[in-house]
């Protein structure tokens, strides 16, 4: 069963992670963090999907790249989307079948409005 | 006597919290349910230490030798106003929502920037906090600006 609103936010960066988080709770979206992407991994595969994924890429222990591949394979229906400092974020995107990106830095208008694309 | 005590706990705020980062200090200098007024749209939130050791510790992390100068500190016996000015060299990366910002990689640069709080105090805890900061001067100073018209974000959905 997918929880409406969920959104689990999986960086290493611990204020980009918390105050995301914070600013999502604030908009009433039910929110869980992850800080690699092992720890995004067991989450998934422990509790209810979220709605949304908003994956990391570049991350200590198991990066972002990694883990995609597994809920594109177990829950495909789920939406991840992709922040990244790379360039081609798009491109990157598409390969990987993500369902969107954010570039680093990003605004909090364009995180709110992806995540509301998405999770709302 | 109230509006000194109510001076000497907005002080150990700049000098231990910001200046020093010594978190533990603030459920000290807070009220439990001390309230947090957001910037922007000026919503009360009920979490303000909280909010504030994420804030202040996204500063930290960031600009990790951040120093908050006082210019002019007004205290009364039920309200404190400091108008403060940040400085820190940015050499981790930077986030955060009054700034409207997200995983700013570090420039090297050094930012100014000031600001002004108005905290409310009953027995010399804090029991709220509205601030306004010059978000748009530190973001110029980073190599950013906020967007004054419609632009094409940098970001998207890939279908």
């Amino acid at each position: 069963m997918t929880i409406p609103g969920a959104v689990l936010v999986v960086d290493d960066d611990l204020a980009i992670r918390e105050l995301i988080a914070l600013v999502l709770a604030d908009e009433g979206y039910a929110v869980a963090t992850a800080t690699n992407g092992a720890d995004a991994l067991t989450r998934l595969q422990q509790s209810p999907p979220p709605t949304l994924v908003l994956l990391d890429l570049n991350m200590p222990v198991m990066s972002g790249w990694e883990l995609q591949a597994w809920p594109r394979a177990e829950l495909p229906v789920l939406p991840v989307v992709f922040m990244t400092a790379g360039r081609h974020a798009q491109e990157e995107a598409r390969r990987h079948q993500a369902a969107g990106y954010l570039i680093k830095p990003f605004n909090l208008d364009d995180l709110l409005a992806t995540v509301a694309h998405f999770a709302a | 006597m109230s509006a000194r005590r109510n001076e000497a706990t907005v002080r150990r705020l700049v000098d231990e919290v910001f200046n020093l980062g010594a978190f533990d200090v603030l459920d000290e200098l807070f009220a439990g349910q001390a309230t947090f007024y957001r910037l922007g749209d000026g919503r009360p939130i009920s979490d303000a230490p909280r909010r504030m050791r994420l804030f202040i510790g996204a500063y930290r992390a960031a600009f990790p030798d951040l120093h908050v100068q006082v210019d002019e500190l007004i205290a009364t016996d039920e309200t404190v106003t400091v108008s403060w000015t940040m400085q820190g060299t940015h050499t981790g990366p930077f986030s955060h929502p009054e700034a409207r910002t997200f995983g700013l990689p570090p420039t090297g640069r050094v930012a100014r920037w000031g600001g002004i709080t108005l905290y409310h105090l009953v027995d010399g805890r804090i029991t709220s906090s509205r601030g306004y900061a010059d978000a748009v001067g530190l973001l110029r100073q980073l190599g950013l600006t906020l967007a004054v018209a419609p632009t094409t974000p940098e970001t998207g959905a890939t279908s």
